[in-house]
């Protein structure tokens, strides 16, 4: 069987893993860029890809902030203390400040968020995590990146990120195949978010033996040379479920993302800086 | 543990071979039925298992806390809004039906069209806002948290 090879050019915002992170990406970068063209390549079918593919029963992280319960250096001291030290404080706050506004988003889209009847306030598990009826949760963040993506491309496995011959230090887009048919995918593309499954426990200052996340991210930019910020945790989970984190991290929260951190990809990107 | 096919509930439809996250549910090319093909990377997610519109699929327990004779069944239904699961347990007695919604909101209506809607300003673009903050980060009730309007500075080093 002769394998095509299949191009698409003149990408302005190319994500590679549309999990919770990416689809919220796409549906980001759609506003601050409403005539760029955003295309998705994800390894599996963004209806159900990523680690929240079976639904989740919680969000692991919510502040609460408008209903007087947390604020973000309460989140960052809790971190750092679970973390004896461990940790990037700016991302963390970072992080912290602007979780609640992606929930509120998502009680908007139809995801059913349980309220404590006595008070009003989401329904809290322990300090940080709050109560949702969660099995549908990517096929709703799902159904605002499919809305905002100007393509998804399912079952393209991402290998390489590819850099730009021409201009020193500039990222020029991606290449893949395809899972099912073994085609050759090329991906052009001013801007990458590489969304791809983050990287925990890297280094292991409290738990051993754990590590659910793919990697992958981590795997494609170091690559290029680029840093990783921070490998230990997942800011957004305080739960003891230490996990995802990489050089996007500073951006993503649980599903809503924006553009990677400037300085953690290279200088030109038209990244917003944080 | 895995998935595994009632052959004959599947007619072939191909639904959970577009859905799996792993991409092992696969159609055999002699009986045109589907099948797991790689067990044991099977991550018991229930994408197939909801997608199947024949039922056809089950999961298997694990041998330890579930063996024979239990059974975790599964209906989804987009329109209604809900998923609802039956759970037999193996002694036979307890049998427990769950119901739960799965979205307030109609499907596809709720989410907006980001292109349509007033683009960003300058200022916005500037400043550390995401879309719809600060407004839906404390539903108007006051900015994005920031070091400084949280009464807070940056230290240098590691301190506790
Ligand atoms: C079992 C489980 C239960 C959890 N429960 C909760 C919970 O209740 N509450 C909570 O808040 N959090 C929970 N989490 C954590 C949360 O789901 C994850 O942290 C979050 O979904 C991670 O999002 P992500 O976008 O960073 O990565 P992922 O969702 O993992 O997305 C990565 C995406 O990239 C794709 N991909 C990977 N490699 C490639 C490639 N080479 N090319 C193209 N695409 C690629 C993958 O298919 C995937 O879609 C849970 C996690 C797990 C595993
Ligand atoms: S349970 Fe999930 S991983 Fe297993 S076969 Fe079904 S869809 Fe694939
Ligand atoms: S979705 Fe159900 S009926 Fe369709 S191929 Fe898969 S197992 Fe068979």
């Amino acid at each position: 069987m002769a394998y095509e090879t299949i191009v698409e050019d003149n990408i302005d915002i190319l994500v590679c893993g549309a999990g919770l992170g990416g689809t919220g990406a796409a549906w980001e970068a759609r506003y601050w860029g409403q005539d760029k063209k955003i295309v998705i390549a994800e390894k599996a079918n963004i209806d159900r890809s990523g680690a929240v593919a079976q639904g989740l029963y919680a969000i692991n992280c919510y502040m609460g902030t408008r209903f007087g319960e947390n604020n973000p250096e309460d989140h960052v001291r809790y971190a750092r203390i679970d973390l004896m030290g461990m940790v990037r404080e700016d991302l963390a706050f970072d992080m912290a400040r602007h979780v609640d506004s992606a929930v509120h988003q998502f009680e908007e889209w139809g995801l059913p968020l349980m309220r404590d009847p006595k008070t009003g306030a989401y329904q809290r598990e322990g300090r940080w995590q709050i109560m949702i009826h969660g099995e549908s949760y990517k096929p709703i963040v799902a159904e605002a990146a499919k809305k905002s993506a100007d393509k998804v491309f399912n079952r393209i496995c991402v290998t390489h990120l590819l850099m730009d011959e021409s201009k020193e230090n500039r990222i020029a887009g991606a290449v893949g195949f395809n899972v099912r048919t073994g085609n050759y995918h090329v991906f052009k593309s001013k801007t990458v978010i590489v969304a791809a499954g983050g990287a925990s426990n890297i280094y292991k200052p409290r738990s051993v033996g754990e590590g659910a996340r793919s990697r992958v991210v981590c795997a494609l930019v170091i690559r290029l040379g680029l840093r990783v910020a921070d490998q230990r945790r997942r800011q957004d989970d305080p739960d003891g479920e230490p996990h995802r984190t990489g050089p996007v991290q500073g951006r993503l929260r649980s599903g809503g993302c924006i553009l990677p951190a400037p300085q953690d990809l290279h200088p030109e990107l038209p990244g917003r800086r944080v | 543990m895995p998935t595994f096919v009632y052959m004959t509930r599947c007619d072939g439809c191909g639904h959970c071979v577009d859905i799996c996250p792993s991409d092992i549910m696969h159609i055999d090319k002699v009986t045109r039925r589907a099948y797991n093909i790689e067990p044991n990377m099977c991550w018991e997610c229930y994408s197939c298992v909801k997608a199947c519109p024949h039922q056809a699929i089950d999961v298997r327990g694990y041998a330890d806390f579930a063996p024979l004779g239990h059974s975790v069944r599964v209906k989804r239904d987009e329109e209604k809004g809900v998923i609802a699961w039956r759970i037999k347990f193996r002694n036979g007695q307890k049998d427990m039906d769950l119901l739960a919604p799965i979205t307030t909101k109609p499907w596809g209506t709720c989410i907006p069209q980001l292109r349509d809607v007033p683009a960003p300003s300058k200022e916005e673009r500037d400043s550390e806002l995401l879309f719809n903050e600060p407004k839906y980060l404390r539903l108007d009730d006051g900015g994005l948290n920031t070091l400084k309007s949280n009464g807070l500075k940056l230290k240098e080093g590691v301190y506790y």
